[in-house]
């Protein structure tokens, strides 16, 4: 149990936000800045 | 309900707006300062300004009162709504504000006028539609601003419509963008520790999260699941795995590509600003999302416990957050700052809306098309008039609401997805994507949008969001007339930085670099 959600919804949700962040934190390492 | 102490604040607040409005007229001298704020804005400016464009009034009513009624499994709005903010910086932002500041681009219609080589005819289609979706789209915000402010001093309703109406207006047309981006720094502030504050309140007051999701398990066990099994089985269940596909399309790029967001990219100072805004974008919002759903599932479970009833209304749901925040702090003061927190949302993306209307009428339509001889001046001149001239014909309409209010603005935000996101992204990424291909695609997007809308809301509901169907065929216009009419040339191609990337590869993206040289590769080894 996961705050009362059962165990996969919390995984789901939960992996989805974390995966978004790390893709955008992944864009902004990659980003090219003009010098 | 009101007090003075709340009237105070209010009344404060809105001299402190019209301040900011007054001391941002100062700095316009020019159609640019006035549309896009001398393309000055810092980045925390730039990043909540895009924030605050996308979350409106009806994203916290409506948050909340979707949590109310689907639980869980409505949840993934929570990522796709903060993601279209990232999405329109990445995907549209990085391209459109280069080439922007390179080309002297007021407005999107500016750029889609350039890329397809269509002055006149794209650029008035594009206007034209996005002028009507504002328009729509800026009845729902008034509807927003009448909940809480009937609710808060009992006033009738269409003296609450008058007030905010005429404060908002008056600070977008003496300020322009230098106003709306300002304002929206304080409005967003405001949101921010205001939900923070309330939203964790809310939950506290109804037993904590876990008691919360025991409760909701016990109304409906898929209110804790990821989402409703498909086929639907109730009204409220229709969250299902394919609904959430077209669900998600429709949130993350509809609302990117809606003009009172999208142009938002062309006013950043600088081009790093692309960097990290749209993490700290999709962080931001989300918080806030996810924190609004919450006090949604908190009510609901207060409902269900018989601790809390929701007003006798239709739209009973919506009324979630504001009954929530009630329950939870009894004091006046808060619902003081309460008011003030919905209201900032509201504003934030009503001011941008309002002056979008405007830009686009005096520069596309009036000086581009109708009387390309105007002056700055004469273009400021309209551009004020068809502000104030938009805001008093949906504040006509927001008094004697249309019956379908709520089937209108998700039908402005389909017709947004289904009219602009194909012209706009073939346009950047697709050098083959024709002037022919983008009208097609623009009006055939439109129809469809209008006709499946109907067609779900009057004849038999469709198994996903409508506009998915309209997306879909907006996309085969663009490919199948693009590929039997003739290419743009090469040169604006090149110009306009048209191809598969987003950072010319090997170059940043800014105005006249090396990158250019390998655009021109890359058409000439495709050509061959």
């Amino acid at each position: 149990m996961f705050f009362g959600l059962p165990f996969h919804t919390g995984l789901i949700v939960g992996g989805a936000v974390a995966l978004v962040v790390v893709l955008l934190a992944l864009w902004g390492l990659r980003f090219k800045e003009a010098p | 309900m009101a007090d003075i102490l709340t009237l105070a604040l209010i009344g404060l607040y809105f001299v402190f707006l019209i301040g900011i409005g007054s001391w941002a007229s100062k700095k316009i001298h020019n159609t640019e300062d006035y549309m896009l704020a001398g393309r000055s804005l810092g980045f925390w400016v730039f990043t909540i300004l895009i924030v605050c464009s996308i979350c409106s009034g009806m994203t916290l009513l409506g948050v909340s009162g979707f949590g109310y009624t689907s639980g869980w499994p409505g949840i993934w709005e929570q990522i796709f709504v903060p993601l279209a903010a990232a999405f329109c910086i990445i995907f549209f932002g990085v391209k459109l504000n280069a080439i922007g500041k390179e080309r002297g681009y007021l407005t999107v219609q500016d750029y889609l006028a350039e890329r397809f080589e269509s002055p006149r005819a794209l650029r008035g289609l594009s206007a034209i539609s996005g002028i009507v979706v504002s328009l729509v789209y800026l009845v729902g915000q008034y509807a927003a601003i009448s909940i809480v402010l009937v609710w808060l001093f009992g006033i009738p309703h269409w003296q609450a419509l008058l007030i905010a109406g005429v404060i908002i207006t008056a600070y977008t047309v003496i300020g322009g963008l230098y106003a709306v981006s300002w304002t929206t720094l304080f409005h967003g502030g405001i949101l921010i520790i205001g939900v923070l504050l309330m939203a964790p309140a809310v939950v506290m007051s109804a037993g904590g999260l876990e008691h919360i999701n025991t409760v909701l398990a016990g109304v409906d066990p898929n209110f804790v699941e990821p989402w409703f099994p498909s086929p639907a089985y109730a009204s409220y269940a229709y969250a299902t795995p394919e609904f959430l596909v077209s669900f998600g399309i429709l949130l993350m790029v509809g609302l990117a590509c809606a003009p009172h967001v999208v142009n938002n990219v062309l006013a950043a100072k600088e081009a790093r600003f692309f960097k990290w805004a749209p993490l700290v974008a999709f962080a931001i919002y989300a918080v806030i999302m996810f924190l609004v759903k919450f006090t949604g599932f908190a009510v609901r479970s207060l409902v269900e416990e018989g601790k809390l009833v929701l007003p006798d209304a239709v739209n009973a749901q919506d009324y979630s957050f504001i009954v929530g925040v009630e329950h939870a702090m009894p004091s006046v003061a808060f619902w003081a700052f309460f008011a003030v927190i919905v209201l900032a949302a509201v504003m934030s993306t009503t001011d941008r809306l309002m002056l979008t209307i405007g830009t686009s009428f005096a520069w596309d339509v009036y000086k581009n098309i109708l009387r390309p001889s105007a002056s700055d001046r004469e273009v400021l001149l309209v551009s004020k008039v068809a502000i104030v001239l938009g805001a008093g014909g949906t504040l006509l309409l927001a008094i004697n609401p249309p019956e379908m209010l709520a089937w209108l603005i998700w039908m402005g935000i389909g017709v947004m997805l289904a009219t602009f996101a194909v012209p706009l992204l073939a346009g950047l990424y697709w050098r083959g994507a024709t002037a022919e291909g983008a009208i097609a695609s623009m009006a055939v997007g439109l129809v469809a949008a209008v006709g499946f809308g109907y067609w779900h809301q009057f004849v038999g509901a469709l198994p996903v969001h409508f506009s998915f169907f309209a997306l879909a065929l907006s996309l085969a216009a663009m490919v199948v007339v693009s590929l039997f009419s003739t290419r743009n040339s090469t040169e604006i191609l090149d110009s306009t930085r048209t191809g598969w990337f987003i950072q010319p590869p090997g170059q940043p993206s800014r105005a006249g670099s090396p990158g250019e040289t390998w655009l021109v590769d890359q058409d000439s080894s495709r050509q061959q």
